[in-house]
């Protein structure tokens, strides 16, 4: 009966005037959205992809072609190919798991969920990298005997990108702790 | 499907059930800037949806399973989405008929928008008269489950309109009755 009440009261809206809808602008709205359809967790891949490809090729060929071969350039050089490759796999992974949840809000949740999870391990993988990268750089340049100044400089750029990831990690850790929350919320 | 029939059912689709969508809109959002920009992602998807629709449900169905589920995305990134998309939101697409407002009906919604997002979901489930196994499908949880809700909203809606001198469901009845 008070529940008759309540639907009683919003069914009323059901018989008010048609609402009106600007379909030109909304066609336009559209369109406009799929253009800009590259998302940035697949823009991110991308340029770690290309990153890690055309930076490995281009200290293979360096150090190739240089009188002074340094055997942790070369291990630089395997690094990014190897990192490449892990991104390729991921990618592919990462679109064939969207294919997989099941449509309904559980569903939803459970790939938002898994897009999180895999945001936040790929960010943390980027901050170790940092250390990897900068550690064979380091090696590297003390095994060519550059100038001091550049060892100091490679030290900041790289915890400048330890700290800058750093960051980035805590904001994927958050988005994916709002979405176990709202998971908790749907399954209490 | 060619883009043109994905057009034209999607223009079938928007001149039936503009009601429903608007409807869906209210329940999420608060502002009309909001409505409008819930309004024209839930448009997006529903849109991308067309060629996967097997038609193995009612399309008033398939609608509101696209559309909670994009309005529960939505409320996640609400504030990401009044920071970046202000500005192209401020052409309103969705208007609602220039009619006197309806206390009662606004009171409801005013009730729903306190409540958080799944419950506010499956009101609008509730109030649209669907079953506990169409809601255990379109949320993706157990009728069980669906049921332990629906019984925890119903007893707060009602404890909530009693406290309710002008608008409340006793209140309301009387309005019904003898509208001033």
């Amino acid at each position: 009966m008070e529940l008759e009440e309540v639907k009683n009261i919003w069914s009323t809206q059901n018989k008010k005037m048609p609402y009106s809808i600007d379909t030109a602008e909304l066609h336009r709205r559209i369109l406009a959205k799929k253009a800009k359809a590259v998302k940035v967790t697949s823009l991110s891949e991308l340029v770690n992809i290309v990153v890690g490809l055309g930076a490995g090729t281009f200290t293979l060929w360096t150090n190739t072609t240089s009188k002074q071969h340094s055997f942790f350039i070369y291990c630089y050089s395997v690094w990014m190919f190897i990192l490449a490759i892990l991104f390729i796999a991921a990618r592919i992974r990462r679109k064939s798991a969207g294919r997989q949840y099941e449509r309904s809000v559980h569903g939803e949740l459970q790939h938002g969920l898994a897009v999180a999870g895999y945001q936040v391990k790929l960010s943390k993988l980027m901050r170790w990298n940092n250390i990897v990268i900068g550690g064979l750089i380091l090696f590297g340049l003390w095994e060519t005997a550059k100038p001091w100044w550049a060892t100091v400089f490679i030290i900041v750029v790289f915890s400048l990108g330890w700290y800058v990831s750093g960051i980035e990690n805590k904001y994927y850790q958050r988005q994916k702790r709002r979405l176990e929350e709202l998971r908790d919320l749907l399954n209490a | 499907m060619t883009t043109q029939d994905q057009e034209y059912i999607f223009r079938e689709w928007l001149e039936q059930y503009k009601g429903l969508f608007f409807k869906i809109v209210r329940t999420y959002a608060v502002t009309a800037m909001d409505m409008d920009d819930l309004f024209q992602e839930i448009a997006i998807q529903v849109w991308r949806s067309i060629p996967v629709w097997k038609g193995n449900c009612g399309v008033s169905t398939w609608i509101y399973r696209i559309a909670i589920n994009t309005a529960v995305s939505w409320t996640r990134n609400e504030k990401r989405h009044r920071q970046t998309e202000g500005l192209e939101a401020a052409q309103i697409l969705l208007m609602e008929p220039a009619a006197v407002a309806d206390e009662r009906l606004t009171w409801l919604y005013e009730e729903i928008h306190q409540m958080d997002v799944i419950d506010r979901s499956l009101t609008l489930l509730l109030l649209e008269g669907f079953s506990y196994k169409e809601m255990a499908d379109i949320m993706g949880i157990t009728e069980s489950n669906v049921g332990v809700k629906i019984n925890r909203i119903k007893k707060k809606l009602i404890v909530r309109s009693q406290k309710q001198d002008r608008y409340g469901i006793g209140g309301s009845k009387k309005y019904m009755e003898h509208p001033e």
